[in-house]
């Protein structure tokens, strides 16, 4: 499923607002939904709005009814399934969808599309901003009380069942990833699944084949000849996830191995991170940039997210300018069919977009909400004067993201006395018998605030 | 970046020991810069070199009298100054060993190390190098190999050289060695164009290689 439009005629501080989230006019996808969206805008101008409104629409109501209310109404979005269009109102917190289909569906028959067309791939994954409060919960052996069916094993009897209501709704809801909402350890279960079977199986398997060579029922040099046999038609699930996680672990000095290591049952419970050439590092030490990491883009790495739409609140949390260079690029890689919808304040974030990517959310003269739009006429590429993608980093701060300064106030006097010193070495200049230890003695006061300023040394 | 003439040698003692590896083709002792008892002096030597800026960016990385002759008895330096700003950079690092190795590579070959300022040398790591910018080869002439563009200040390959060349050289500039990043480009700028404009440029040790392709190019003198 793709969005590509919103329209909300007056809910909470948007009135009249129409959002089109297509390729323009000019675009080799012209016409198409966007892969990726980004919100930016002052807060309190609706960006988690927004987020929320989309999740409220992915999950056709199946959320809690924290994230609607009675007073969402007049909100049309349309969105597509492929080539199916869906027209969805949401009116007074009820969400009425219609697909645009050659026949007529019910509300069951509905569900019997949408579960086909996800049969393979999941709804929607959601990340909040906070999602490393969790953590903890993920590590404890505490066991749930809600209760997830399997992800896959569905059959298609349930529909003729007398419980489809139930199961219908309940096989839809498991191919939601909120980790707002959701029980997170029950998620994460899900999510490892197969990794933990992996670590299991091939805990059993060393156990067994080491008790063979033991009582010489397998000679020693078959040892190797047997593993081998063994790991060739059990395909290790930590490689692949090895390999896409380091790519920015080893940023951090960081890696994941791919070869399971078993000390004790603990290390059946998640993900464990090593030193790179190190030792391990414990889950309850791990930075919480290291935490952002893994619990956002394992799910996108373990998770069929062909026809998803992932949310990310605030990407940039915990990480360095230069991982936030990077991050919107490796995840968008991860799910490359996924539509993903980021809200973020970071101008490096902002710079992974195209210009018709951003909506920019902003409040107008009479407070109405507005989008500011980077292109003048119609909406065609080539009238795009704003693309953050070439610009600096103080550029985007002072262009998309309306910073007034180029600095902190200080750095205004700071400039002030060089021009000072500046002006002083071109009047001894102009006399042109000035004391040479004087003129040099001024030129390296004038470098060291120069040096002070970043030699960025024009006042804005 | 100008040529590097590294034949002066004062570290005396360090050299005759490098020369020992390298005569009876043995392993380096493997580069530790906290321990070595040779590595002030290389510090220091290169810095004499180098005219005590960056083999690269030509910043300043210590003061003038911290590379004096007179600093120096018997082949060895005889002051601890420390270069707060710059590191010992492998050229080729390739040719140092790594943690897990069991033994030294060529860890401390005099032709291959250079003084260069922190950020430049961090950036750099282990990309991999091409020699046609070393700066110390008999062949290196940063006249024929690179130009200078006086309005954005960047430098980049001499244009009469053919593609291939100019593609290995502006890949060495851009990606390896730094020398058009851009806090160092409002650096360069800012100095070249305010020591010129107050007439201070006689005072100037900072990019020498800049300065003399701007008052070719500009034919502005100071007055």
């Amino acid at each position: 499923m793709k969005i590509s439009k919103i329209e909300i005629i007056d809910y909470n501080q948007f009135k009249n607002f129409t959002v089109d989230l297509t390729y323009p006019k000019g675009h080799a996808k012209e016409g198409l939904p966007l892969d990726k969206v980004c919100f930016i805008g002052q807060s309190g101008t609706g960006k988690t709005t927004l987020l929320n409104l989309i999740r409220a629409i992915v999950s056709h109501g199946l959320i809690e009814k924290s994230y609607m209310n009675e007073n969402m109404r007049d909100i049309l979005v349309e969105s597509y399934f492929d080539n199916l269009k869906q027209l969805s109102k949401i009116d007074k917190g009820n969400i009425q969808n219609t697909l645009f289909s050659d026949m007529q569906m019910d509300w069951q028959q509905r569900f019997q599309y949408l579960l086909s067309y996800y049969s393979e791939s999941n709804v929607s994954i959601i990340f909040p901003a906070e999602i490393n409060t969790d953590f903890n919960s993920i590590l404890s052996d505490e066991k749930e009380k809600k209760e997830i069916i399997p992800l896959k094993n569905q059959q298609k009897e349930v529909f003729l069942s007398n419980k489809i209501e139930i199961d219908v709704e309940k096989e839809f809801k498991n191919k939601i990833f909120d980790f707002e909402i959701n029980n997170v350890k029950t998620i994460w279960d899900l999510i490892l699944e197969d990794i933990q079977k992996y670590k299991v199986a091939n805990l059993s398997f060393r156990s067994d084949i080491t008790n063979k060579v033991q009582s010489g029922e397998l000679a020693p040099e078959n040892l190797i000849l047997e593993l081998n046999k063994w790991n060739e038609q059990n395909p290790n699930p930590l490689k692949d996830l090895a390999e896409k996680l380091n790519l920015i672990l080893n940023k951090f000095n960081l890696e994941i191995k791919a070869e399971p290591d078993f000390k004790s049952a603990e290390d059946l419970k998640f993900i464990k991170v090593y030193q790179k050439n190190g030792g391990e590092i414990p889950n309850n030490y791990w930075s919480t940039g290291t935490k952002q990491l893994i619990l956002t883009a394992t799910p996108l790495i373990k998770l069929n997210t062909d026809k998803s739409i992932v949310l990310i609140d605030e990407p940039e949390r915990s990480f360095y300018p230069d991982i936030q260079q990077e991050i919107i690029n490796f995840y968008t890689k991860l799910a490359p069919n996924a539509q993903f919808f980021i809200a973020t304040h970071s101008p490096i974030i902002a710079s992974s977009f195209e210009p018709w990517e951003i909506v920019e959310l902003k409040f107008s003269e009479n407070g109405d909400l507005v989008q500011d739009l980077y292109f003048k006429g119609e909406r065609h590429v080539e009238n795009y004067f704003i693309q953050p993608q070439y610009l600096r980093w103080d550029s985007i701060l002072n262009k998309i993201f309306d910073l007034e300064h180029d600095g902190n106030p200080a750095r205004k006097l700071k400039l002030s006395e060089l021009s000072e010193k500046g002006l002083k070495l071109k009047q001894l200049k102009e006399q042109g018998n000035a004391n040479p230890e004087l003129m040099k003695k001024l030129w390296e006061e004038y470098k060291g605030i120069a040096e002070l300023l970043d030699w960025k040394i024009e006042m804005q | 970046m100008r040529k590097i003439d590294k034949s002066q040698i004062l570290s005396t003692v360090y050299k005759q020991w490098e020369e020992n590896f390298e005569t009876n083709n043995l392993p380096h002792d493997k580069y530790n810069s906290a321990t070595n008892d040779y590595y002030n002096d290389v510090v220091m030597n290169l810095l004499y070199c180098q005219k005590g800026l960056c083999a690269y960016t030509e910043v300043q990385l210590c003061p003038q009298e911290f590379i004096e002759k007179e600093n120096w008895l018997q082949g060895k330096y005889q002051f601890n100054n420390k270069v707060n700003n710059g590191q010992l950079e492998h050229f080729d690092e390739s040719l140092k060993s790594k943690r897990n190795d069991s033994c030294g590579k060529k860890d401390w070959l005099w032709s291959n190390l250079f003084m260069v300022d922190s950020d430049t040398n961090n950036r750099k790591a282990t990309k991999e190098v091409d020699y046609i910018l070393k700066p110390d080869t008999e062949e290196y002439n940063e006249f024929e190999l690179l130009d200078y563009d006086t309005e954005s200040h960047l430098f980049g390959a001499n244009l009469s050289l053919p593609a291939d060349i100019r593609f290995r050289i502006n890949y060495m500039i851009n990606e390896v060695l730094g020398i058009n990043f851009p806090n160092l480009v409002d650096k360069r700028r800012n100095t070249i164009v305010k020591a010129i404009e107050f007439g201070t440029d006689c005072f100037e040790n900072e990019f020498p290689t800049a300065f003399e392709f701007y008052r070719k190019k500009e034919k502005k003198m100071p007055t």
